[in-house]
C-alpha cells in the first residue's frame, strides 16, 4: 500500500486479529444457538445494561481495590525478599527451600487456610492473594539481583556513592526490567486469584458476581464481567506498563 | 601516596602469590607509569590502592576521600545521562552540577551533556570517565589502561587531552599500561614490574622536554638497550 507506515500496518494487523477472534466467537455462538454460548452482541448488551444500573462499577471497583492493594503488597514484599536472596548467598541457601515450598503451594490451599485461620475477613482475603504472588515476584527479582554489575558496584565504591545513591542510581535501574516483568505477570495472576478469594468468602466483587451467575447458569453475565475486567487490565497495560517500559528503554542503543 | 604490598594472594581455584614485596611511593604531583607484562597483577595493585581489595599483607597510605579512578572500561551508568554520571560521583555539598559541567566542557563534551553513554562513541565514553575522575578534584588519580583497545588516532587524542588537563593542575597520578610508548609520552617516571608474583624490577625517570614521536621512539630504544636483561618488553 502506498503511504502506509510500519505503525499503521501493525495497527491493522492487531485490529484484524481482534476481529477474527470476535468472528470465531460469533460463528460458534450461531452454530450452538444456545443460551449457554451467547453471541458477542448479547454479552455487550449485558455489559451496557450492568453498567447503566451501576452494578458493574460497584463490583468492578471492589475487585479493582483488592487487586491494587494485593499487587502493591506483593510487589514490595516480594521485591525486598528477592533482592535480599539475590545479594546474599547465605540467605539464599537458608530460604531457597521456603521459596520452593510457597511457590508450589496451590493457591486454593492458601486461600482456604487464610479463611480458616483468620476468618472470612477482608484482611484474610488480601493476605491470601499476596502470599500467593510474593514467591513469584521474589524469584524474578532474585534473578535480577544476581545480575547486578560488579564493575559498576566497584565504581560506586570508589566514588563513594553510599548506600542510597547506589540503590537509586545503580541497583534499581538495573532491576527495573525484572520488576516490570514481575509486575505484568503479577497483575494477570493476582486478579485471577482475587476472583477465587471473592468467590469463596466475600460478598462483593467480580468473583462474587460470577458465583451468583454460575448458580443461575447465566453465561452471558459471566462473560460480561470477565470481559469488563480484561478491558480494565488491558487499559492498565497500555497506560501504565507500556509507557514505563518505553521510558526505561530510551537509554539503550 | 605510598604502598607496600608484602604479599597478596590471588584468590582463584588454585591460590598463588600475585604480588610479593612491591613497594611504591609517589611524590605529590608526580605522574608515574606502571609498565609490566599482562597478567602481572597491575589491576590487582590498583584495586588495592583504590581500597576495593583490602585482603593483602602490607601497608597503604592513600587520600581516601579524594581518589579518582579511570577504569579499563569506562564504567558509566548506561541509564543515566553523561551529566548525571559525572554529577553522581560528586561528594555531597553544593556546586556538584557546576563542577560536572565545567569538567565535561574541559574534555570537549559540552554538546553531549544529556546524551546516554551507549549513544556515544567509545572515545567519548572514555572522555566522560576522565571528566568524572577529574571533577572530584582528586589528590590521587588511578588510571588502569584507560586508552586500551582504542584506535591509535583516538588514543593519541585522549593522551594529549590527559596531558593538557594535568598541565592545568598537577595531580598525583598512577597510570597502568603495557604500552611503553604511551608510558614515555605521559610519565615523569616509569616503574617496571616483573611477571607474577610481581614486584618492582626497574625505575626510570623520564627527563625529556620534547615528547614528539621521534624522541619517544629514541628513548624507547634506549630503554630497551639498557633494561633488556631485566625487563620483558612486549
Amino acid at each position: 500500500m502506498v503511504g502506509t507506515t510500519a505503525w499503521q500496518t501493525v495497527a491493522w494487523q492487531r485490529a484484524l486479529s481482534f476481529l477474527s477472534l470476535v468472528t470465531v466467537w460469533q460463528i460458534a455462538a450461531a452454530v450452538a444457538s444456545s443460551r449457554l454460548l451467547p453471541s458477542p452482541w448479547t454479552v455487550l448488551e449485558v455489559i451496557i445494561d450492568a453498567a447503566l444500573q451501576g452494578e458493574l462499577f460497584l463490583h468492578l471497583g471492589a475487585t479493582l481495590a483488592r487487586v491494587s492493594i494485593a499487587f502493591v503488597l506483593s510487589m514490595v514484599i516480594g521485591a525486598a525478599i528477592g533482592i535480599a536472596l539475590g545479594r546474599s548467598a547465605l540467605l539464599d541457601r537458608l530460604f531457597d527451600g521456603w521459596l520452593l515450598f510457597f511457590l508450589n503451594m496451590p493457591a486454593l490451599v492458601i486461600i482456604i487456610l487464610a479463611y480458616v485461620w483468620f476468618g472470612l475477613s477482608e484482611a484474610a482475603a488480601l493476605l491470601a492473594v499476596a502470599v500467593n504472588k510474593i514467591p513469584n515476584v521474589a524469584v524474578v527479582m532474585r534473578e535480577g539481583a544476581r545480575t547486578i554489575d560488579r564493575d559498576l558496584l566497584e565504581m560506586a565504591r570508589v566514588y563513594r556513592f553510599g548506600p542510597s545513591r547506589t540503590l537509586r542510581h545503580l541497583v534499581l535501574p538495573q532491576l527495573l526490567p525484572y520488576f516490570l516483568a514481575a509486575a505484568r505477570s503479577g497483575l494477570a495472576l493476582i486478579w485471577k486469584i482475587v476472583l477465587v478469594v471473592e468467590l469463596l468468602g466475600r460478598s462483593s466483587g467480580v468473583g462474587f458476581q460470577l458465583h451468583v451467575y454460575f448458580q443461575m447458569f447465566d453465561v452471558a453475565s459471566i462473560l460480561a464481567y470477565a470481559l469488563a475486567f480484561i478491558a480494565v487490565v488491558a487499559f492498565v497495560e497500555w497506560t501504565v506498563f507500556q509507557p514505563i517500559e518505553r521510558r526505561s528503554r530510551r537509554w539503550r542503543r | 601516596m605510598f604502598i607496600h604490598v608484602r604479599e597478596k594472594l590471588y584468590d582463584g581455584p588454585t591460590p598463588r602469590v600475585a604480588i610479593r614485596g612491591l613497594r611504591l611511593e609517589l611524590a605529590k604531583g608526580e605522574f608515574v607509569a606502571l609498565v609490566g607484562p599482562s597478567g602481572c597483577g597491575k589491576t590487582t595493585l590498583l584495586n588495592i590502592l583504590a581500597g576495593l581489595d583490602r585482603d593483602f599483607d602490607g601497608e597503604r597510605r592513600v587520600p581516601e576521600a579524594r581518589l579518582g579512578m579511570v577504569f579499563q572500561n569506562p564504567r558509566l551508568l548506561p541509564w543515566r545521562t553523561v551529566l548525571e554520571n559525572v554529577v553522581l560521583a560528586q561528594p555531597p555539598g553544593g556546586g556538584a552540577e557546576a563542577r560536572a559541567r565545567a569538567e565535561l566542557a574541559a574534555v570537549g563534551l559540552d554538546d553531549a551533556l544529556n546524551a546516554y553513554p551507549e549513544h556515544l562513541s567509545v572515545g567519548m565514553q572514555r572522555r566522560v570517565a576522565i571528566a568524572r575522575a577529574f571533577s572530584i578534584e582528586p589528590e590521587l588519580l588511578l588510571m588502569d589502561e584507560p586508552f586500551v583497545s582504542l584506535d591509535e588516532p583516538t588514543a593519541q587524542r585522549l593522551r594529549a587531552l590527559l596531558r593538557a588537563l594535568l598541565e592545568r593542575r598537577r595531580i598525583t597520578t598512577l597510570f597502568v599500561t603495557h604500552d611503553l610508548r604511551e608510558a614515555i609520552q605521559l610519565a615523569d617516571r616509569i616503574v617496571f614490574l616483573s611477571a607474577s608474583p610481581s614486584s618492582v624490577v626497574a625505575e626510570v625517570p623520564v627527563g625529556m622536554v620534547q615528547r614528539d614521536d621521534a624522541s619517544v621512539e629514541a628513548f624507547r630504544l634506549e630503554l630497551k638497550e639498557r633494561l633488556g636483561g631485566v625487563v620483558e618488553f612486549g
